[in-house]
């Protein structure tokens, strides 16, 4: 073991294993986007891989909730959140949340080969069992820890709910051993069945379920353990519904979205932007059967300060995580955050050739006219890297005025209020990056930037962040104060995203085609940026494709009719189900409906893109499609010893 | 250690050793069946067209294994096309009689290979006294150990008179220009996962065994967050042709091994790139030390994954059969030949294995 572990990379098994390893590093920020329904409805979780929905679930499982409630004082943002939502009461849970993955088996029953009448029946059984057989040994774990304890839990049925009695009966009866054993039984019986090195007979007697049963029971029953009923309502959470073949998948969001239904149940699955149809609309509507939560969208949403959820999120998370890590350095007071604030000399011992050259290109732009005369009058009086900004937002503004179809019939001076009211934001930014390329000085650094990379993915933010401790650590191990200058930000984050980009022939599913599909985009996006005008500022980071023409592209025949349709779609159902683009649909653009893909934010730096969202170009189903089958977006081969090291900036 | 299966083995290494080997089990008059899958790998037949001049007038029977979809280039369909059409050729000649049997379409890997292993045994197309070569040059190892795997299982508990060999050509250099793309779900290989495990497995240690080989990191890593173990147990190939090839190893995998996972220097397990029962041996031991230590604090359960070579991976095969154990599997997505290479000149150093695991040498 290390002797300075790198907090950011810490080992997956600490993490599953360990509850409070797992609550420690948890950001409470994300509660607040929770719905306010969250007991009587099912809620359904949707996010892109490791958006957080499996991590979202597993504090709502009692393990969390009875540790947040034990130990208060060291999760008090927590133990508010969750009192707020109701999964406290008292200061105590209020809810047995049991959790569980639909990735394991229950696939393989249809992929075996059973007949499609025993499958459905298994794929229940085996879930009613397991389910049932989580909620008796979260009970049982209650109040002696004992998860093996059942003979003390006992399920006492009100009656209220039509079909409980069969259930019970299913189910294994109303004690906590009856239905371990019942379940047990279950488990071994299908697994037996499904890792058989022989043939099966699957209608040897295996008695399956019609309904989820479990539920059903569920709702209608108080949990007693040592004879005193448990004040805490079941929660049901399964994970990874994606992992559910179709058919499996309908099957179950129909019987969790039943009215008759009273136990609380969630369910997660991964967002898929290129799926024929929307699998949740077959089974009911929003708002009436059941609530959805996009995790990503939720977490773009402003909270008002000019920093969306998700940069407030991930950063508490980042500061969490390394707060142990830098309590022992030198400025231990400082947190991960703080720690990539800077205020460097960006410009250095160069600003004096740097601004230089930008008032006597900018003048020479304006050439003999009076109408920017007063602009550059106030950029003249400015010092520093403020007037290197504000010269190269100058030229652009320039450049802006004069593509202006109606020119003024005479050249008067225009105020530097005009000036103001042109630029914006979105200009300053673009200003920004293209002084950083053009004079060779960081642009990727700072903590906002750092969320802005993770591409709403907390995974990917601590893997940068990762990268950024290194560095850090060592400054740590030699007793210095581990604050990093913009420039070794900057050379690490673009780094990282060199890494990023040489792994997705490797890590992809026809990581070939997305490469080449995303060399497209970013020649298309760098081109725009870069255009003098800078009219898409700050910068163009996607392209979108109309949703008649993604209707299109869904369906085989009209693939095969298009030359590179196939593979287009390939590489966009490649590159969305692995985060490399992140897309919106149904977006409002003009006069018409896109889904509109965005790269994701950690390929930006690489090509000297900006990290904001916004700028994209439109693009037809054929003319993208073309992109796949031409060869000047062939990627470069592979060259996987060539030293990560960038200069700061590509030519 | 009591009653290992393979205590005692029969490997052929090379193609002298492989043609005795074959003279040997031919001597026998029976029927020969030859299990395959032909895809883009140029060595798809290698094995087939050696056997071939052995068996005289005999027709080998010889069981197509369908494959999931590889590649989507050029280069990887002609070089399917052209192992069909020789495989055609030989059907024609009549030399071989050739029974197909399809790729589950929509399945999930791990599950597809135990499917068409089930469907092998159930079609009858395997006799209960054949010489049975499973030939794995061109199989993934999510078809090869299910179908290995159910062939042992019939003829130990229906009593079956089957011989049984696997057979691979390995050529590293043919290795190096096949391009991997995309990692799958990682998952137990369905058939190798342990039976005997306790019902709760959050209680379980988990030990994992992965056999380490070149540019397979992301599938490393994808089963190590898959499986989240308590403990991992690398096995790197030492002897090896190349002396240097296990610090190789180590030095490409260095911070997934010891920055993120932690292995600890101790833990590395070595076994002989060149012989499978020297991993099968290890892996058997290793089991059976762990289970016993462990044996006062709770259950064990120990995984294995495979990233080296395919000879390397029968041994874990038969560890993970003997001693039920889970086999992890997350490989690649699809493959791609690097362009601009000389195929022909590369196949001079296709390299023969033969193991006999079932049958004549074991009665």
């Amino acid at each position: 073991m290390r002797p300075h572990p790198n907090p950011f990379r810490s080992r997956s098994s600490e993490q599953q294993r360990d509850v409070r390893s797992f609550l420690r590093n948890f950001g409470a920020g994300v509660l607040e986007m929770l719905p306010k329904t969250l007991w009587d409805r099912p809620l359904v979780i949707r996010s892109a891989p490791g958006g957080g929905k499996t991590s979202l679930m597993r504090l709502f499982t009692t393990d969390s909730l009875v540790q947040v409630a034990d130990r208060q004082h060291d999760f008090p943002d927590l133990a508010d959140w969750l009192n707020e939502v109701g999964a406290f009461r008292g200061g105590r849970p209020a809810v047995l949340g049991v959790m569980l993955s639909l990735d394991r088996d229950y696939r393989s029953i249809l992929d075996l080969g059973a007949p499609s009448e025993v499958a459905h029946r298994l794929f229940f059984r085996l879930l009613d069992g397991r389910i049932m057989l989580a909620v008796v040994r979260a009970a049982a774990a209650l109040s002696s820890g004992n998860a093996t304890d059942l003979e003390r839990v006992q399920l006492r049925r009100r009656r209220e709910v039509d079909g409980s009695d069969e259930a019970a009966h299913r189910l294994g009866g109303d004690s906590g051993d009856g239905i371990s054993e019942a379940s047990l039984t279950a488990e071994r019986q299908i697994l037996g069945m499904l890792d058989s090195l022989l043939p099966v007979d699957w209608h040897s007697g295996v008695p399956g379920h019609a309904d989820l049963y479990s539920l059903r029971l569920l709702s209608d029953v108080e949990i007693i353990v040592d004879g005193v009923p448990v004040d805490m309502r079941p929660l049901i959470l399964l994970d990874d519904g994606h992992e559910l073949p179709r058919a499996q998948r309908d099957a179950l969001l129909k019987k969790l979205v039943s009215r008759e239904l009273a136990v609380s149940r969630w369910y997660s699955e991964r967002l898929e932007a290129l799926s024929p149809e929307e699998v949740l609309q077959a089974v009911g509507i929003e708002g009436r059967d059941y609530e959805l939560l996009e995790l990503e969208r939720r977490a773009a949403e402003g909270t008002g300060r000019g920093r969306s959820r998700f940069e407030k999120l991930v950063t508490e998370i980042g500061n969490l995580r390394a707060v142990r890590s830098l309590e022992r350095s030198n400025g231990g007071d400082d947190s991960f955050a703080d720690l990539l604030e800077t205020d460097d000399d960006l410009l250095s011992s160069s600003e004096a050739e740097v601004l230089e050259k930008l008032a006597t290109d900018t003048r020479r732009l304006a050439g003999s006219e009076h109408r920017y005369q007063s602009w550059i009058e106030t950029v003249e009086q400015q010092r520093g890297y403020v007037a290197a900004r504000h010269w190269r937002e100058l030229a652009i503004l320039i450049e802006r005025d004069r593509a202006r179809p109606n020119l003024d019939l005479f050249d008067l001076p225009s105020p530097p209020q005009e000036m103001e009211r042109l630029s914006g934001a979105d200009v300053r930014e673009a200003a920004t990056l293209f002084l950083a390329r053009e004079h060779r000085i960081p642009y990727y650094f700072g903590p906002q930037k750092l969320a802005r990379l993770a591409s709403h993915n907390i995974a990917q933010y601590l893997s940068i962040s990762g990268d950024l401790f290194e560095e850090m650590l060592g400054a740590i191990m030699r007793n210095r104060t581990p604050r990093l200058s913009a420039v070794r930000q900057h050379i690490i984050i673009r780094r990282a995203s060199e890494r990023l980009w040489r792994e997705i022939p490797k890590r992809l599913p026809s990581g070939h085609d997305v490469q080449k599909l995303l060399a497209a985009i970013v020649t298309m996006a760098a081109q725009e940026t870069h255009r003098p005008t800078a009219p898409y500022a700050p910068g163009v980071t996607g392209t979108a494709l109309s949703m008649t023409d993604r209707a299109q592209l869904l369906q085989p025949g009209v693939r095969e009719k298009i030359r590179g349709a196939a593979a287009l779609f390939r590489a966009l159902t490649s590159a969305l189900a692995n985060n490399i683009l992140f897309a919106e649909l149904d977006r409002s653009v003009k006069s018409g409906r896109f889904m509109v893909l965005y790269l994701n934010r950690l390929l930006c730096p690489r090509f000297g893109l900006p990290l904001n969202y916004g700028g994209f170009r439109e693009k037809k189903l054929r003319e993208m499609a073309s992109w796949m089958v031409e060869p000047e977006f062939e990627p470069p081969p592979d060259e996987p010893d060539k030293e990560l090291e960038l200069p700061l900036w590509t030519a | 250690m009591d009653g290992m299966k393979w205590e005692d083995y029969v490997l052929a290494s090379g193609s002298g050793e492989v043609s005795k080997l074959w003279s040997a089990a031919l001597e026998i008059k029976r029927q020969v069946t030859f299990v395959l899958g032909v895809g883009f790998d140029p060595r798809a037949l290698v094995p087939l067209t050696s056997l071939l001049t052995q068996v005289g007038n005999q027709r080998v029977r010889v069981v197509r294994l369908g494959l999931p979809s590889a590649g989507d280039d050029d280069f990887t369909r002609e070089l399917t096309q052209a192992n069909d059409r020789r495989l055609r050729e030989l059907a024609q000649s009549g030399v071989v009689e050739v029974e197909s049997i399809v790729y589950p379409k929509g399945v999930e890997s791990q599950a597809a290979g135990l499917n068409m292993s089930r469907r092998i045994q159930s079609s009858g197309v395997i006799g209960e006294k054949d010489l049975v070569i499973v030939d794995i040059s061109g199989l993934p190892s999510t078809v090869y150990f299910p179908v290995i795997g159910g062939l042992l299982e019939a003829s130990c508990v229906q009593g079956l008179q089957r011989d049984l060999q696997v057979v691979v050509c390995e050529n590293p250099e043919l290795d190096g220009i096949i391009l991997e793309e995309g990692v799958a779900s990682p998952g137990p290989i369905r058939g190798f996962r342990q039976r005997s495990g306790p019902d709760d497995t959050s209680k379980v240690t988990r030990v994992w065994v992965p056999v380490l080989g070149e540019h397979q990191e992301p599938y490393i890593r994808s089963i190590y967050e898959f499986l989240a173990p308590d403990e991992t147990c690398p096995v790197l190939p030492f002897p090896a042709r190349n002396p240097r090839r296990g610090d190789d190893l180590l030095r490409e995998l260095r911070l997934l091994i010891f920055d993120t996972i932690g292995v600890e220097p101790r833990n590395f397990i070595y076994a002989d790139e060149g012989n499978p029962f020297d991993l099968y041996r290890g892996l058997c031991r290793l089991s059976d030390r762990y289970t016993k230590a462990l044996a006062p604090v709770g259950d064990v359960s120990v995984v294995t994954s495979v990233h080296g070579s395919k000879i390397l991976s029968v041994g874990t095969l038969l560890a993970a059969y003997e001693k039920d154990l889970t086999m992890v599997s997350a490989g690649p997505t699809g493959y791609r030949i690097q362009p601009g290479v000389g195929i022909d000149k590369l196949t001079t150093g296709d390299h023969l294995m033969c193991l006999w695991l079932d049958g004549e040498p074991y009665r």
